[in-house]
């Protein structure tokens, strides 16, 4: 058995420089000389890497229990009771993600190791996985067994970066920076301008420069300075905002957030309620407010004071937020069969009709939490050759056409010939014969004041010349600025 | 859709497998610690290692049956999690700590042949971590937050980089000793 004191200076020095991240390029090509040539120092080297792997999740599990949050990690040490009190302490914040399904699955602790395989996979408009299968099976497992410890996947989609100047950050390339961007979980500084996102959870986060800000889960930031907008969507209620002893909850709502270069905080509602919070530096919640748009507009935070003042909400200081398109996903949140009210299909054989959600087991798995796909009914046979239009309608009164970014996905069976917004041709996205797999589209102009229509041609496969299943599936995400001369709004995109 | 088989044209209704969820999760959740470790070992930083064991996970799923479960479902875990990292080394080239294929073919080998030992360590070290002063605990736990670094840590408990940096190195030849010298005690040295 080794201990320190036999290990060489030389790989002691290297396997500190690999723990804090601090590795050069010389040192990594030292690290992998030795571990070619030596099988000792391999030997030490997979010690310490089997301990420091185990350090970080007994350390972090404990840390993530005691600041309620999602379960980063849980020791596998813990006991079952210890594990009983940590599901009251979690499942509201967890209801914010993957939908009430989720939500109720994610309170039991092997249910938690379920939804964050599902979360491993996600994708930003949706998460393509195994979560079908497993939501219906995990719900009836025993939950007292054991504990998890995968710790979930962020990710966010960048909607709009246009104009925005973003500073250098390591590991960061900020050419990547630019709509369209799938964002992991990390730091972003951005120095001037607005960039917008939407979160894995389908929290819309709106910056404005000069902001750096940190992507620290699929429903979750950390505000490090700056300013920052967010409008959540009824699936993300429980978007949190982490702060410089700051800790802000959404309860369904539209806020802003600003940290200043002191470390003061200010925390305004435009519409719902929040609660913000103190935090000491153990991460502890010493101190809560419960916010509205109606009543108790903010609060200025000071950490260092321990101190919570009232202020009135001011929107003028977060301007140019967006809100989400109402636009309709299709087959969310439908049953095999169910008509979608929001869609409707049209061809030559078939006057124009209510899709119904379809299957196919060749087909990119249906996830009724973000999109499915439809066709005439579940079969969805036509014949070869024949074109299809598939047509959904969206309301845009309270927002400003001229800025809305629409970013999209489809999969198609058997291939999408034309994309029209409004009777505008968007420009199709290369795409296979495929039904596996996603093609990305993207609209930023040709959106109308009122209800908007948008359509997508499906040809058929013309070989064979029989009946042949066709289906499509299209994954939206946009937003647009609200129209300051038309208050009232539909409802969010889903 | 002109591919589809007959079969698959008669089948299209995809029917859940039955029971697959509870005998995969007990599976995962029992040897995810150590299919963890032996990616990180793979891929020393943490964000990469989550990332394969993420991908990993789904990849298990997939191919899991669970009227034929894996004797040994950790070592064909740790299969699977072996092809990721080569597959995550193609993909990124020498951008980060990446070994070569010869490297990882010799840790990998060490560590499937230490696995045993790596338990035992591991089962020492959740009482080594009890044995912490108070301090050292705090600092790892800034360490290990979410999104934190060495220097953000250092702003945190208000001591220098340097100073913070050596303490951290402390406590893990700490740690490392205390599990070393609770197995000799123990006599499983």
């Amino acid at each position: 058995m080794n201990s320190m004191i036999d290990m060489p200076a030389d790989l002691r020095e290297l396997l500190d420089a690999l723990c804090e991240e601090s590795i050069t390029d010389e040192q990594a090509s030292r690290l992998e000389r030795m571990l070619a040539e030596d099988e000792a120092a391999r030997r030490f080297y997979v010690e310490y890497m089997g301990m420091y792997a185990s350090l970080e999740r007994y350390v972090v599990g404990d840390a993530s229990a005691e600041h309620d949050e999602p379960p980063m990690a849980i020791a596998v040490h813990r006991r079952a009771d210890r594990v009983e009190e940590e599901q009251a302490g979690t499942s509201a914040s967890l209801n914010t993600v993957g939908g009430p399904v989720l939500a109720r699955l994610w309170r039991s602790p092997v249910a938690r190791v379920a939804a964050i395989l599902l979360l491993a996979t996600a994708a930003v408009v949706t998460f393509v996985t195994v979560r079908d299968h497993m939501a219906a099976e995990v719900s009836t497992y025993d939950l007292a067994k054991a504990a998890p410890q995968l710790p979930p996947a962020p990710t966010a989609l960048l909607i709009d970066a246009s104009g925005a100047e973003w500073a250098d950050l390591p590991g960061t390339d900020e050419q990547m920076l630019t709509a369209g961007a799938e964002l992991a979980r990390g730091p972003m500084h951005l120095q001037s301008g607005s960039a917008q996102m939407i979160l894995a959870s389908g929290a819309v986060v709106t910056m404005l420069g000069d902001t750096e800000m940190e992507l620290t889960g699929p429903n979750r930031v950390y505000l490090h300075r700056g300013r920052l907008v967010a409008h959540v969507s009824e699936r993300a209620h429980g978007f949190t905002v982490d702060g410089p002893g700051l800790l802000v909850v959404d309860h369904g709502t539209e806020f802003g957030v600003s940290v200043s270069d002191e470390g003061v905080s200010e925390v305004h509602v435009f519409a719902g309620h929040v609660t913000a919070s103190l935090v000491n530096h153990a991460g502890a919640v010493t101190q809560t407010t419960p916010l509205d748009a109606d009543e108790h507009t903010g609060a200025r935070l000071t950490p260092r004071q321990f101190s919570v003042r009232p202020i009135v909400a001011d929107q003028r200081q977060f301007a140019a937020s967006a809100r989400p398109l109402p636009i309709f996903n299709t087959g969310r949140g439908l049953r095999l069969g169910q008509p979608d009210a929001h869609w409707t299909i049209e061809g030559p054989d078939v006057p124009r009709r209510t899709a119904v959600v379809s299957s196919n087991p060749a087909y990119v798995p249906n996830d009724p939490d973000s999109s499915q796909w439809l066709s005439f009914d579940p079969v969805g046979a036509a014949p070869a050759g024949a074109k299809y239009t598939f047509t959904t309608r969206f309301d845009m009164t309270g927002l400003d056409p001229a800025t809305a970014r629409l970013l999209g996905r489809f999969s198609v069976d058997n291939k999408v010939t034309a994309i029209r917004l409004n009777g505008r041709e968007v420009a199709v996205p290369e795409h296979p014969w495929e039904w596996s797999g996603f093609a990305r589209f993207s609209i930023t102009e040709g959106f109308v004041p009122g209800v908007n229509t948008m359509e997508f041609v499906v040809l058929n496969s013309v070989l064979d010349g029989k009946q042949q299943p066709m289906a499509l599936r299209v994954e939206f995400t946009g937003s647009a600025l609200s129209n300051p001369d038309d208050t009232s709004t539909g409802s969010p995109s889903r | 859709m002109h591919e589809q088989t007959q079969a698959n044209d008669d089948a299209l209704e995809p029917g859940p497998p039955v029971g697959k969820g509870p005998a995969f999760l007990r599976l995962f959740v029992e040897g995810e610690r150590r299919i963890y470790a032996y990616i990180l070992t793979l891929v020393p930083n943490r964000a990469d290692a989550q990332d394969i064991l993420q991908e990993t996970s789904v990849v298990l799923w997939e191919k899991f049956d669970p009227d034929n479960p894996p004797e040994y479902f950790v070592a064909w875990a740790k299969k699977i999690a072996y092809h990721k990292v080569l597959d995550m080394r193609k993909k990124r080239g020498r951008s980060r700590v990446v070994f070569n294929e010869t490297v990882l073919e010799a840790v990998s080998a060490t560590a499937t042949t230490m696995s045993n030992q790596i338990d035992d360590r591991d089962g020492a070290l959740a009482d080594c971590v009890e044995k912490l002063p108070e301090r050292d605990r705090h600092l790892l736990e800034c360490r290990f937050r979410k999104g934190s670094t060495t220097k953000s840590t250092a702003a945190e408990v208000g001591r220098s980089l340097e100073a913070v940096y050596k303490a951290l190195s402390r406590i893990r030849q700490g740690l490392y000793d205390c599990v070393t010298s609770t197995l000799a005690a123990e006599g499983r040295a």
